[in-house]
């Protein structure tokens, strides 16, 4: 079969094949469940610590894992240029600085490399929130009062009232899936103009991450159109739109250009064999172990706090239990101590986005890692780069 | 006017026992209604058939109130039953004994057929000798809480919540007010006399009367599950002893406990090596036990009287209650303590309470809540027009709306936030609608320490399907919501900004 077996189509995985497919190289795609893009809103964030937000490319040397900047230029551009070929309307050039988006709770957030659909700035600036009555996770007041007491700018929201299809079982996918109807699209822009009069010309509207799942774009052109303001989203909490466009998208792209994807559980993998729960087996040259870390399910917590990973049911490390650490930072070695088996994205340790907001450094760091033992990148950058590696806890 | 220092069962029970004869209450609490030991329990309602052999008085009690509480409050009760269980390796000598003891008490008990009980609780370890049947319930604490609440409002009494006990004033060695320090400065309430339901803070209290009281604190462990695995209460008959007892408390199943003696009335951190501990005992009765979905781990204080002297273990302090006229001893007139008992014979000692005030005040009208019932003012239902804001407990806006209470009285009412996800997906929802009916109130630091508390009880169960949804919860707060406050905060997944509501830990 395939030269590299992926396991897993989170974010990891999907960046990992899109490398790749790019040189010519055959690989699988074998998951059992949707991976972690609709968990997110789709920012790919780059480093964000709490005393200096402002430009991640200054402070590369306090990454896990040391780059030099020519690498990571090539590895955001290589990013941004898959995210651009899949349809995700990213910007081409690479930001040199964070941008500052808004929560669905008003808090400001910092992110990297993220879709034109989301709202960012570089600075605070007054904005019009719009909630919407029927979805949970849209609480513009809330939001606009905790907005104003953080920045000290000036805002102001309206809350929607729901539309007529509207029930009480409608989730963010359902109302994304309404405003992917010209019927959605009208009661918006109707409601929206309702109001409207009272918004400043020049602030932007923003609206809940639910407008559209395939015509989110052309819906919020619409708007900005009609309504001679500009209108952007806010991020909500799960499921996001915004992952789930990317995922639709990227995975898309990759069938198209002919990358498999399978539908089944890996429950081992022994020296380049990779086996599923339904009994199917193949020989790769190369394992990449996309699980997404304790969170995604690629390593299992024990009731005494040893951490198993079940593909080749062994125990990685012991965390001792009932004390405040932080789970994400826990993972695999790079390499699985074997040179036919990395971990890469959440499965790989040593990372905590969490406090560091680097989540989309890591996935980047941790992909040219696996990806530099495959080989594969001889003739695209040099994997020699890289100075040193930690992994596993702290 | 009686000023009654406590809003936990006893303290409430004694403020409604009052309200009842006519008495003008007031109850003054630090917190709010069940923040101390009566929200931090396994929601057992004793049949008594536990204390037969240890402690007869208090088993009695607790049968006769089991009967009484079913009738009077049959909406905070849920009569599951409950079976004793023998295993292979315990003592069968204590099972005669424990029979002997049931009948003396007068606890009717059934023989259940070993076998069978195997099989109608698979999740059971095969090595059951033999197996009771008796009169155990299960308590909805927060439930009966807010009933006995509401009925002192109701009778003309008054709750202040958030205020804490400074000083008691006394005139020629009279009490005649309590002063108390409140969010919006001191207060001053007139009495004639006091009553003093601390629970674990009992003994403080007592310093204030200068008539101090040996208490005997110990906290118990008890370990949360999703799911309600057995449809009764699942006792170890052998003599009470750690992790030996399993309730179906509402769709969870609590394992309890243990019992480490302590001096301060607040909880300890948990310790690891005591989850684990807890966990090999509740192995030996469900040795499945490890694949059971663990959603979180809490403690609760009792507040044990040894008025004998010194036990050497807490196990061994008697259940039963005593009600203290300090009068009698060194303190002033007027100024009484009711300490130990159990959640389930609250009423119980909340008439010897008021019986004694009341024949201090000179007051002669009977109990009555032995025959008054408690009615459960319904939470609002779930209207079809809105969204769930915790999926986990169907939690809609409109039931919380209808309760005038801060964001932990809207969680202790419709458990919004207690289920599988910990409050990872709705604690801020809620937050939200709290803000636009209170938005005087510091909404920000309520999210912060519904997220303290709800962390503190995952923390020391992080294993299997919890430790994902914990990392799910730590990414969503600190990558989506941003909640390391003001950016990137360096307070991600510790524990600071935790307020005096949440030292302790509850379900």
């Amino acid at each position: 079969m395939s030269a590299i077996t992926i396991i897993g189509q989170g974010p990891a995985a999907l960046l990992a094949a899109s490398f790749i497919q790019e040189v010519q190289q055959d690989c699988v795609i074998v998951a059992d469940s949707e991976g972690s893009l609709p968990l997110w809103s789709g920012s790919f964030d780059f480093h964000a610590p709490s005393d200096d937000i402002s430009n991640p490319w200054s402070l590369l040397d306090r990454q896990p894992l040391m780059l030099p900047a020519e690498t990571w230029a090539f590895l955001w551009e290589s990013l941004v240029g898959f995210e651009r070929a899949a349809g995700i309307p990213v910007a081409a050039d690479i930001p040199s600085h964070n941008w500052w988006t808004i929560t669905c709770t008003g808090k400001s957030k910092s992110v990297f490399v993220v879709p034109q659909w989301q709202y960012v700035q570089k600075t605070f600036l007054p904005v019009w929130f719009i909630g919407f009555q029927g979805l949970a996770d849209s609480m513009a007041d809330f939001q606009c009062h905790t907005y104003q007491q953080q920045t000290g700018v000036d805002a102001g929201f309206h809350v929607l009232p729901n539309p007529t299809p509207w029930t009480p079982s409608w989730g963010p996918i359902r109302w994304a899936s309404y405003m992917d109807t010209d019927e959605g699209l009208s009661w918006l822009l109707s409601e929206i103009q309702k109001v409207a009069p009272e918004i400043p010309k020049t602030w932007p509207i923003l609206l809940p991450q639910v407008i559209g799942r395939r015509r989110a774009e052309h819906n919020l052109q619409a708007l900005t159109t009609a309504l001679g303001q500009m209108v952007f989203e806010y991020p909500l909490v799960t499921p996001s739109l915004g992952g789930m466009r990317i995922r639709d998208r990227w995975v898309w792209y990759l069938k198209k250009q002919g990358v498999p994807f399978l539908t089944g559980r890996a429950i081992s993998v022994e020296k380049g064999w990779v086996t599923l729960a339904d009994g199917r087996q193949w020989h790769s040259d190369h394992v990449i172990v996309a699980t997404g870390g304790i969170l995604g399910g690629g390593l299992e917590v024990m009731v005494d706090g040893r951490l198993r990973d079940p593909l080749r049911d062994t125990v990685v490390g012991r965390m001792p239990p009932g004390r405040a650490i932080d789970l994400y930072s826990w993972g695999q070695p790079a390499d699985y101590g074997t040179p036919e088996m990395t971990a890469c994205g959440s499965q790989c340790g040593g990372w905590d986005p969490n406090q560091d907001g680097n989540g989309g450094a890591m996935i980047l760091a941790t992909v040219w890692q696996s990806l530099c033992r495959t080989g594969i990148f001889s003739n695209l950058g040099s994997c020699n780069s890289e100075r040193s590696v930690t992994h596993v806890g702290k | 006017m009686v000023v009654v220092i406590g809003a936990g069962a006893t303290g409430l029970g004694v403020a409604r026992d009052l309200a009842l004869r006519g008495v003008k209450v007031t109850v003054v609490d630090q917190w709010e209604p069940g923040f101390g030991t009566s929200g931090r329990f396994h929601g057992l309602l004793h049949s008594g058939a536990r204390y037969v052999v240890t402690d007869p008085t208090a088993a009695e009690d607790c049968y006769r109130e089991n009967t009484l509480l079913r009738a009077v409050a049959p909406d905070a009760i849920e009569q599951t039953g409950g079976i004793f269980v023998r295993s292979e390796d315990d003592d069968p000598g204590f099972e005669q004994a424990w029979l002997k003891g049931c009948d003396r008490a007068g606890i009717p008990v059934t023989a259940l057929d070993p076998r069978a009980v195997r099989q109608r609780y698979p999740d059971l370890t095969t090595r059951v000798a033999s197996a009771y049947w008796v009169p155990d319930g299960v308590l909805e604490g927060f439930h009966l809480l807010q009933m006995l609440a509401k009925d002192v409002l109701a009778h003309d009494g008054t709750l202040l919540s958030k205020h804490r006990v400074t000083a008691i004033q006394t005139v020629n060695g009279r009490v005649t007010s309590v002063s108390a320090q409140g969010p919006n400065g001191e207060v001053e309430v007139g009495c004639d006399a006091v009553v003093n339901a601390a629970g674990p803070w009992a003994g403080a209290v007592a310093d204030l009367f200068e008539d101090p009281i040996p208490m005997h604190l110990s906290y118990g462990l008890m370990i949360l599950f999703a799911h309600r695995k057995f449809p009764v209460v699942v006792n170890r008959l052998k003599s009470p002893g750690d992790g030996d007892i399993f309730v179906p408390h509402q769709h969870v199943t609590i394992l309890g406990t243990t019992d480490v003696a302590q001096d301060s009335p607040i909880a300890p951190d948990i310790q690891a090596s005591e989850v684990l501990r807890l966990m090999d005992l509740g192995r030996e009765l469900v040795p499945g036990l490890d694949s059971w979905r663990v959603l979180r781990a809490f403690t609760g204080v009792r507040p044990l009287y040894d008025g004998q002297g010194h036990a050497a273990t807490s196990r061994e302090v008697s259940r039963d209650f005593k009600v203290i006229d300090h009068q009698r001893r060194k303190g002033p007139a007027g100024s009484f303590s009711v300490v130990g008992g159990k959640w389930t014979t609250f009423r119980l000692m909340a008439e010897r309470t008021a019986d004694i005030v009341t024949q201090y005040l000179g007051i002669s009208a009977p109990c009555v809540t032995a025959q008054v019932p408690l009615t459960l003012h319904p939470v609002t239902s779930f209207s079809a027009s809105e969204p769930y804001l915790c999926e986990c407990e169907k939690v809609s806006a409109s039931q919380l709306t209808a309760i005038d209470g801060s964001l932990s009285e809207w969680r202790t009412a419709t458990w919004f936030a207690m289920g599988p996800c910990q409050g990872t997906f709705c604690a801020h929802r809620v937050t939200a609608l709290h803000h636009a009916l209170f938005p005087s109130e510091d909404s920000g630091a309520a999210l912060q320490d519904l997220r303290a508390e709800r962390t503190k009880g995952m923390l020391p169960v992080l294993w299997g399907a919890n430790a994902r949804e914990y990392a799910l919860q730590q990414a969503v707060r600190f990558q989506t919501l941003a909640e390391g406050d003001p950016q990137w905060a360096g307070n991600s997944p510790g524990l600071k900004n935790s307020s005096p509501s949440s030292e302790g830990v509850t379900l």
